[in-house]
């Protein structure tokens, strides 16, 4: 069990982080939903790309509002004393809404607001009830897989400095980057996967791994990246009462991060959701 | 034989199933100017041409936007640095400067104590919608980053990133 976990860890970790792809992309214009099929995991946008000369809108830039599965976008005016010209090929103008998370159903959008004034745009239309579908993401995950999403950076605010950065898809996929120092204070940095949760907060330990380059001419070096193996890493996720003084006690969430590194002894520290001042 | 054990278990209460519980959602939007960011780009986004390094983006919902870059230095050694850009318009930040971090040495991995910051560069970002094709695959639209920075001595750069996903 444990030497097929351990593969199972190697082989994603090595693809996601040696494999060489090739692709090709090129700037899109025109209006629509991204993704275009969303599941319940999705963060949901509303993207308006408009070619030539764009203007800004005044605030707010967008309002969001729903009744019975009907979402309205609603723009800002616009600011008719300004234009904004880019050089090419930035030339473009971009209309963008965070439409957000949404349960599973069948949805309609509507968008609303003045067109930019300039005879040079390329005017993208308003949707009208643009039909969509957000489809169940939780269903393939079963019961072994992170329930919420834990993405972004932990950190421990009694010892700020360093700290885990979590990305996590809506399959329940994790990849933790761990931004730290050696014991000599050296600024060092690792990767781990945590791939198998006993529970749905809970991911047994996995390998860390410190990653090098083959020298080269510029910062980062282009080159297939080398793993070395440096120690273990676990990850359980609670919520706790938070004092933030003053009688302020609110509900947040926290990370009891353990870990062993090489021939230290194995630490614990807790880490929380990292929030602006 | 003994006889068999029985064990009190203090008694929890049962907490109750959520029924029509009321909370209201306030628009995030409302006191956000044109210089704020449209869209969230919180995540991981790295070149899938040449993996092995990426940045970490966290964004709140007031827009503070903090960016983890996970790198090398020229000589190939793994290398971290921070940098807090401002927004100069929706999809495009102001140059910041980037930092590298140090600690005092100590026993533990990482040591206590404070933080030594040395700025090193800087860098800006640049993002915008796609469209993504590779192989025989059908286009799709994603999202992609154009990260410009300057380290030290070294010459400007541009790198194109996107959303980091699992398969691709």
């Amino acid at each position: 069990m444990k030497t097929q976990h351990f593969i199972a860890t190697l082989v994603f970790f090595i693809a996601q982080l040696c494999s060489m792809n090739t692709y090709a992309q090129s700037i899109f214009y025109g209006v629509t939903i991204v993704p275009s099929n969303p599941t319940s995991d999705d963060n949901i946008n509303f993207v308006r790309v408009e070619g030539a000369v764009a203007c800004r809108r005044l605030e707010p830039t967008y309002k969001i509002s729903m009744l019975d599965n009907h979402i309205t976008i609603t723009f800002g005016e616009w600011d008719k004393s300004i234009q904004i010209t880019l050089p090419p090929p930035d030339s473009r103008y971009t209309d963008l809404a965070n439409i957000g998370r949404l349960p599973p159903g069948d949805y309609t959008l509507t968008t609303r607001g003045p067109p930019c004034l300039s005879t040079f745009t390329t005017r993208q239309p308003d949707l009208q009830n643009f039909a969509f579908k957000v489809s169940e993401g939780k269903l393939t995950k079963g019961n072994l897989k992170p329930a919420l999403d834990y993405s972004g950076h932990w950190w421990d605010e009694n010892d700020p400095g360093w700290g885990l950065f979590i990305w996590q898809d809506g399959a329940g996929n994790m990849l933790a980057a761990w931004l730290t120092y050696t014991a000599d204070g050296k600024p060092a940095w690792y990767v781990f996967q945590p791939t198998t949760w006993p529970d749905i907060t809970s991911a047994f330990p996995v390998d860390v791994w410190q990653t090098s380059k083959p020298p080269g001419a510029i910062s980062p070096p282009v080159g297939d990246a080398k793993l070395t193996k440096v120690g273990f890493a676990g990850l359980t996720f609670y919520f706790g009462n938070y004092n933030r003084g003053a009688n302020s006690v609110t509900v947040e969430e926290f990370a009891r991060f353990y870990y062993q590194l090489g021939n230290e002894p194995r630490q614990t520290r807790i880490l929380m959701r990292f929030k602006a001042k | 034989m003994g006889a068999p054990c029985i064990y009190a278990v203090p008694s929890r209460p049962t907490l109750p199933d959520l029924d029509k519980f009321p909370f209201q959602v306030t628009d995030g939007r409302a006191k956000k100017n044109y210089t704020n960011p449209t869209l969230d780009y919180s995540g991981h986004w790295w070149d899938e041409n040449d993996p092995g390094w990426g940045l970490f983006v966290w964004q709140d919902s007031t827009n503070n936007t903090m960016a983890a870059w996970f790198s090398y230095t020229a000589d190939g050694q793994p290398a971290w640095y921070v940098f807090q850009p401002v927004w100069e318009t929706p999809i495009f930040t102001r140059p910041a400067d980037v930092w590298q971090t140090s600690k005092p040495p100590g026993t533990t991995s990482p040591p206590l104590g404070t933080t030594k910051l040395t700025t090193v560069g800087t860098a800006f970002l640049d993002f915008y919608f796609g469209t993504y094709t590779r192989g025989g695959a059908l286009p799709s639209l994603e999202q992609f980053l154009n990260f410009h920075y300057k380290l030290g001595d070294g010459v400007q750069q541009k790198r194109t990133l996107m959303r980091f996903k699992v398969g691709r």
